[in-house]
């Protein structure tokens, strides 16, 4: 559950994208994976490294708000780094859509190189800032505090995002280039401005995510996003991509169902589990469980 | 061929032979590395050992600790006497052994190279092996631990280690349990692959038997970051200790799981994770693990022999040795003395190895088995103290 | 948008500007090819040992991976299974079994061929993302089952796996076992490609669902392209556990597909000479870089840029190869050596001798009597969601005859089509072709049995050839498939010269005589509309439907277009047009169906129907005519 809301998170930056340039953009793993370190970074400059005892309070809070924030701040400039380094010169160029599927993995290998090269191979570790302290219990299950904060606060930026797309002129504007660009455009639509806000969306969710995760698992690697992006675009799929509910919904889903395929039938098969549901899903449901609502069926 | 791709073939015309051009030129180059590192030692013959294992990748960091204890052995070698120069030629397999046959292609017909230190995995040193036999390349592990290995060709063969296999360290361990934590209940977590099952399955079973009851067991994929499955399995087990088989990062962080969970059992777990990963994966819950190791880790509180060497990799690469480290520095020694003392071949170096007898090296009395495997059988501990690794007893000593 | 556009044409529409000619193509092709035989024996064992591994097998891998992706432009990010599965099954079979290594080769192909079928079955009628997500979860289903299944070894592997006698150790004979094999892999393609097979894949690819309506059965030919390309990997997974003689599941891993689909993208997806060489550079540049001399430098100046401190340019490999991956893309998107127009697929010019101008070769109305009952459409119902697109529709087409359906903007005409061509399924009621019904048949097979369309919005496949586009359309009634395409029998020949010399008539009779190699999709507007005219005959229909085919058309192309399809009728065929131009309509056809809000409001000859007061308030009375 707690994994399925950072899921939902990162699965949204895969989805306003998608619904937006009918792009894949794999390199959104690492827009998490850098989120994380920036996280852990900021932590480090206000002076709380491991041996930091945890805060309490008013610190507390501040600390918690500093971590998230700093994520989203990591994770939002590099959405937009990469938009314009690397998807802009080929969206002039007209290139196939192959061409941002490869431009996209060859970011991802660069960034996760380039911490790999700059902070090592091993994992990085947070300071604890939220005690296990258990909250309350369902049917006997205890639900600790961090848990609770993580699924907390992920759905209240999933909320926001609801709103913002829902209510905003931007959001309108998404909506509309998701559904017909041309028109958009017509319309009067900005493309650019709008291709710009929806990484900025997406890398700011994934921020807010990474440092969920800081704050959740306490660590970080240098290839930490790979195994979160490749669930998270699952769960995107699972729930219809392009859909901003259908991230939300894949992200809890997969999440249940692994923890349901590692009790059931062992960890090392809940991968297994999980990827034969979606298939199952999609023989079904071909566009996921809620279908493309962002952008209509290019059928 | 159909018309439209015409131009498109001089293009690659183009690329082809550029590239053929370039494989050309490169072809001196025989992919060993410091192949011509430093030409001093004038008539000193010359001949080579490899180092086998990883350099770069997620095992670069162990992979390391072996490649300077025999960086460290050679360099003291060479300038100890003028008879006969060793280079060590380093093969980087990333410790995979998907990697492994590619690396081995390159040193197995390498004529100048007469043994090998490493592979550093067992999975890596099962996949070539059989290839390695054929070839009569001598080679002496520091780190490969599977109990199989011996097993994969017939016995008497090429293959040797220097510290005593999982099976040894599956019985050190159960002998700690019974000795340590008599008649305490355990539970056991792996990490299904071919080294953490067969070591937590080998504690089991031994444990049990020596009357430490087992209250069962569970696997984990070690590149997840939660194992909420296994935590809540444990505890509900309710058992005196939790034993882990598998690597560091997982390790600690499912050491660090466990004691968020307020499970207070024992953790105790292998050699795959005495590395200074478990202790920042893990965190403060990580105090009073206990890891155990067939290796003797050189630790600034070591003596004799063994705290020289630290003293001198220390001075030599500005940081302590790590885990194998010492075993490594032993194997090269034992290679580089046999071919010092006239086994100038791959079959002489072989016999020599195979007839060695006793060595007297840094980390233990080596002495080797028929088929390859250390007679000694101590398995060391170490406790987590003010986090770090402090030695904590050997099964000599129990 | 329109600014984009046109960029794009001209991106596509550019030629390399040096050309060759067929004999200094022959002769480079054969100086590259005896380098590759005769340059290796000379080599180091490292580099003996790369042209191999990854060298040979990159090369054969995205070969076969450019089948899918290349060729039919399906997305597939888990290719690597097909290649484990190849391995996995030689690898038990010659241990576990003690089979003869050699005698593997066919089950591990297989193998990989039924893998094939059981990953395509269920998931081939999903989208390209959806597939991708799919494709990229079989990756790594077969790696994790690997992973925990006692009999493969589980994380162990399997070891020893038998050499194939007399191959043994070394590494050479295996350099050239690959290197037969890719140029079987070679020869595949270039068979396929120059056939039925090749044109419904590169059809597929351009426009799935106009393949469909021309008569391509789009499932079976995708399926098939999964079939192929698992079979090249199969074989290069037997060629990989034989020469390495121990695997294990981190041979497999997902990125392994993402290498090869680099290799593929890279090198310039759907040409095969540039498959070649993004194969050869995507596996030799890193292991190439591992022990440059060059390396000391690089590594120097990186260490100072990133902050980091490499001791070797090795650890630099991963970064420098995604950062090249993006900068070829960025800089050639369409790979180092681009596919031409049409991917590999081309439709050569007939000899011009062989082709019968004044004769289209269509044979219309079949055994249908003129004045029959072409088409009929029964109380047809189609609801979408809660909206009723379509309400108890009934009229009936004669045979030989020209029927227009008019209506305001969302009537339902273009619905009533896409039902009548199998693309949506009815709610309730029934269509009939001649008598019988055609209801829940997919669209291939609707076209197959006499009913071609053209698009609202012209839907030609723009990469290909005007005489390709066509060509398509033929193959509706040709038979070819893998089979025969890879074999040299004498339908496969019948058929190809059938598709050259009939596209070249068909062309003709549209007005495109000699204007068979333009890209489609950079033609006049026009002649895009003429052309989808001639590609929807050449499935040689009884029933022909035209969605708004004077759309954008001047005064003078409407004249011809009226005068062409009084031709088309003259050859037999009935024809239906949608059209909102009521000159067009009034002096062409001999009856007309109003739809308003999915009913019928009225039926009959054009005079009486613009005279109907219904048809005036609900239609007339909002257009002024002559839109």
């Amino acid at each position: 559950m707690t994994l399925g809301a950072i899921y939902a998170l990162i699965a949204l930056g895969y989805t306003l994208v998608y619904g937006v340039l009918r792009l894949i953009n794999f390199a959104h793993s690492e827009v998490f994976m850098v989120g994380a370190f920036g996280s852990l970074f900021a932590l480090h400059a206000i002076g709380f490294d491991t041996a930091h005892a945890p805060p309490h309070g008013l610190v507390l809070v501040g600390v918690l708000v500093l971590v998230v924030l700093a994520g989203m701040i990591a994770s939002g400039v590099l959405a937009v780094v990469l938009e314009r380094l690397a998807y802009r010169p080929l969206r002039k160029r007209g290139a196939p859509r192959l061409a941002f599927l490869i431009t996209a993995i060859g970011a991802s290998l660069l960034l996760q190189e380039l911490f790999a090269l700059r902070y090592g191979r091993n994992a990085l570790a947070f300071p604890r800032l939220l005690a296990r302290s258990t909250a309350f219990k369902i049917f006997g299950a205890p639900v600790q505090v961090p848990q609770i904060v993580v699924v907390a606060s992920a759905i209240g930026m999933m909320l926001a995002l609801d709103r913002f797309v829902a209510n905003t002129k931007l959001g309108r504007g998404i909506r509309a280039t998701a559904q017909d660009p041309e028109t958009a455009q017509l319309m009067g639509v900005n493309i650019n401005r709008i291709i710009v806000v929806t990484f900025i969306l997406g890398g700011v969710l994934a921020g807010g995510a990474a440092g969920l995760y800081g704050i959740y698992v306490e660590t970080i690697r240098y290839n930490g996003g790979f195994i979160y992006g490749i669930k998270a675009f699952t769960a995107a799929v699972l729930g219809g991509i392009g859909n901003v509910r259908g991230a939300l919904l894949g992200g809890f889903a997969l999440g249940l169902l692994e923890n349901y395929g590692a009790t059931v039938l062992g960890g090392e098969w809940k991968d297994v589990f999980a990827f034969t549901i979606l298939v199952v899903v999609l023989m079904f449901r071909p566009t996921g469980l809620l279908g493309e609502q962002l952008g209509r069926s290019r059928a | 061929m159909s018309r439209s791709i015409r131009s498109s073939w001089r293009l690659f015309a183009v690329i082809l032979s550029l590239a053929l051009v370039s494989t050309a030129c490169g072809s001196d180059d025989d992919g060993g590395n410091n192949a011509d590192d430093g030409d001093g030692g004038g008539n000193a013959k010359k001949y080579s050992i490899a180092y086998v294992g990883p350099k770069t990748g997620d095992a670069a960091n162990l992979g390391i600790n072996i490649l300077y204890g025999a960086q460290l052995a050679v360099k003291q070698f060479n300038a100890s006497q003028s008879d006969v120069k060793i280079t060590l030629k380093e093969f980087d397999t990333q410790g995979a052994a998907a990697q492994a046959p590619a690396q081995l292609a390159l040193y197995k017909d390498d004529a100048s190279i007469l043994g090998i230190v490493g592979p550093a995995f067992s999975a890596e040193t099962k996949a070539v092996i059989p290839e390695l036999q054929k070839a009569g390349l001598v080679m002496i592990s520091s780190s490969a631990t599977n109990a199989d290995l011996p097993n994969v060709v017939n016995p008497e063969t090429i293959f040797h280690r220097a510290l005593p296999d999982d099976k040894a360290q599956g019985a050190g361990i159960a002998q700690f349990l019974k000795e340590k934590h008599a008649g305490k209940s355990v539970y056991y977590i792996d990490n299904g692959d071919d080294y953490g099952k067969p070591l937590a399955d080998g504690v089991r079973a031994v444990a049990t038997a020596n009357g430490n009851p087992s209250k069962g067991n569970t696997s984990i994929n070690e590149k997840d970051d939660l194992f909420s499955a296994a935590v809540n399995a444990a505890q509900a087990a309710k058992s005196d200790v939790i034993f882990y088989g598998g690597y560091y990062a997982a390790a600690g962080k499912l050491s660090k799981q466990l004691s968020d969970k307020g499970v207070t059992a024992t953790f105790i777990t292998g050699d795959g994770s005495l590395d200074p990963g478990f202790l920042t994966n893990a965190g403060a819950g990580a105090e009073g693990n206990i890891v155990s190791c067939p290796c003797n880790l050189a630790t600034e509180s070591s003596t004799g022999a063994l705290k020289t060497f630290t003293n001198d990799y220390k001075a030599e690469f500005t940081k302590d040795p790590g885990t194998y480290s010492s075993e490594a520095f032993d194997a090269a020694n034992i290679l580089m003395k046999g071919i010092k003392a006239g086994n100038t071949t791959r079959p002489k170096l072989l016999a020599y190895v195979e007839g060695l007898g006793t060595y007297d090296g840094i980390s233990k009395t080596i002495a080797f088995e028929d088929n390859g495997n250390l007679k000694a059988t101590t398995v060391y501990f170490f406790v987590v103290k003010n986090g770090k690794f402090a030695p904590l007893t050997n099964t000599d000593e129990l | 948008m329109t600014l984009t556009v046109s960029r794009l044409r001209r991106t596509w529409g550019r030629r390399p500007r040096v050309k060759l000619n067929r004999r200094q193509r022959l002769i480079g092709t054969v100086a590259l090819v005896l380098a590759a035989i005769i340059v290796p024996p000379f080599l180091s064992g490292f580099l003996q040992s790369t042209l191999f591994f990854p060298v040979g097998v990159y090369i054969l891998l995205a070969i076969g991976l450019n089948v899918v992706v290349g060729a039919a432009g399906m997305l597939d990010l888990g290719f690597v299974a097909f290649f484990a599965v190849g391995a996995y099954t030689t690898a038990v079979l010659t241990t576990t079994f003690h089979m003869d290594a050699w005698l593997a080769i066919p089950f591990a192909i297989g193998a990989a061929m039924i893998a094939g079928v059981l990953l395509g079955a269920p998931t081939l009628r999903l989208r390209g993302d959806y597939l991708a997500i799919v494709t990229l979860g079989f990756g790594e289903i077969v790696r994790i089952v690997a992973l925990n299944t006692n009999a493969l070894g589980e994380s162990r592997g399997i070891t020893d796996i038998a050499h194939p006698e007399p191959l043994g150790l070394r590494t050479l004979p295996y350099y050239y076992v690959t290197l037969v094999a890719i140029a079987l892999a070679l020869l595949v393609s270039v068979r396929l490609n120059a056939s039925r097979v090749g044109r419904s894949w590169s059809a597929i690819r351009e426009d799935e669902e106009a393949a469909e309506a021309m008569g391509v059965p789009t499932f079976k030919m995708k399926l098939w392209a999964f079939t192929v390309g698992a079979s090249t990997a199969g074989l290069a997974g037997w060629i990989f556990a034989s020469k390495v003689a121990f695997i294990n599941p981190d041979n497999f891993p997902f990125f392994f597909s993402v290498i090869i689909l680099s290799a593929v993208v890279l090198g310039g997806s759907g040409s095969l000479p540039g498959v070649i060489a993004g194969g050869f550079l995507i596996a030799f540049l890193p292991e190439y870089l591992r022990d440059a001399a060059a390396g000391k430098t690089i590594t120097r100046v990186l260490n100072s840029v990133i902050g980091s401190n490499a001791t070797n340019v090795t650890d630099f490999r991963v970064l420098l190869f995604g950062l090249s991956l993006i900068l070829v893309m960025i800089f050639r998107p369409r790979g180092l050596i681009p596919a031409d127009l049409g991917g590999m697929v081309t439709t050569d010019a007939p000899d011009p001798d062989d082709v019968d101008t004044t004769d289209p070769g269509l044979t219309g109305n079949r055994s249908m009597q003129p004045g029959s009952a072409c088409l009929e459409i029964d109380a047809l119902t189609i609801d979408f969601g809660g909206v009723r697109a379509l309400d108890h529709v009934s009229f009936s087409v004669l045979t030989g005859s020209i029927v227009g359906v008019i209506g305001p903007n969302g009537a339902g005409k273009t619905t009533l089509f896409n039902a009548v061509t199998g693309v949506v399924e009815p709610t309730d009621g029934d269509i009939r072709l001649d008598g019988k019904s055609i209801v829940g048949r997919p669209p291939h097979k609707i076209c197959q049995a006499g009913i071609a369309r053209t698009f609202q919005n012209i839907r030609l496949f723009p990469d290909l050839s005007a005489r390709t586009n066509v060509a398509v359309g033929l193959d509706a009634h040709h038979k070819t498939s893998v089979p025969g395409a890879l074999g040299f029998g004498r339908r496969r020949r019948a058929e190809e010269d059938d598709a050259k010399v009939h596209a070249e008539a068909l062309l003709a009779f549209v007005g495109l005589r000699n204007r068979g190699d333009e890209r489609s999709g950079s033609m006049p507007y026009g002649d895009q509309r003429r052309l989808e005219i001639a590609r929807a005959l050449a499935t040689d229909p009884c029933l022909l439907l035209l969605d708004e085919p004077g759309a954008g058309m001047n005064k003078t192309e409407k004249a011809a277009l009226i005068m062409l399809i009084k031709r088309i009728r003259d050859q037999g065929i009935t024809v239906v047009l949608i059209e909102h131009d009521m000159n067009l309509v009034m002096g062409l056809v001999e009856e007309v169906t109003v739809l308003d809000f999915g009913k019928v409001i009225a039926s009959g000859a054009p005079a009486a129907v613009q005279g109907d007061q219904a048809v005036i308030e609900a239609y007339l009375g909002v257009d002024d005519g002559a839109a």
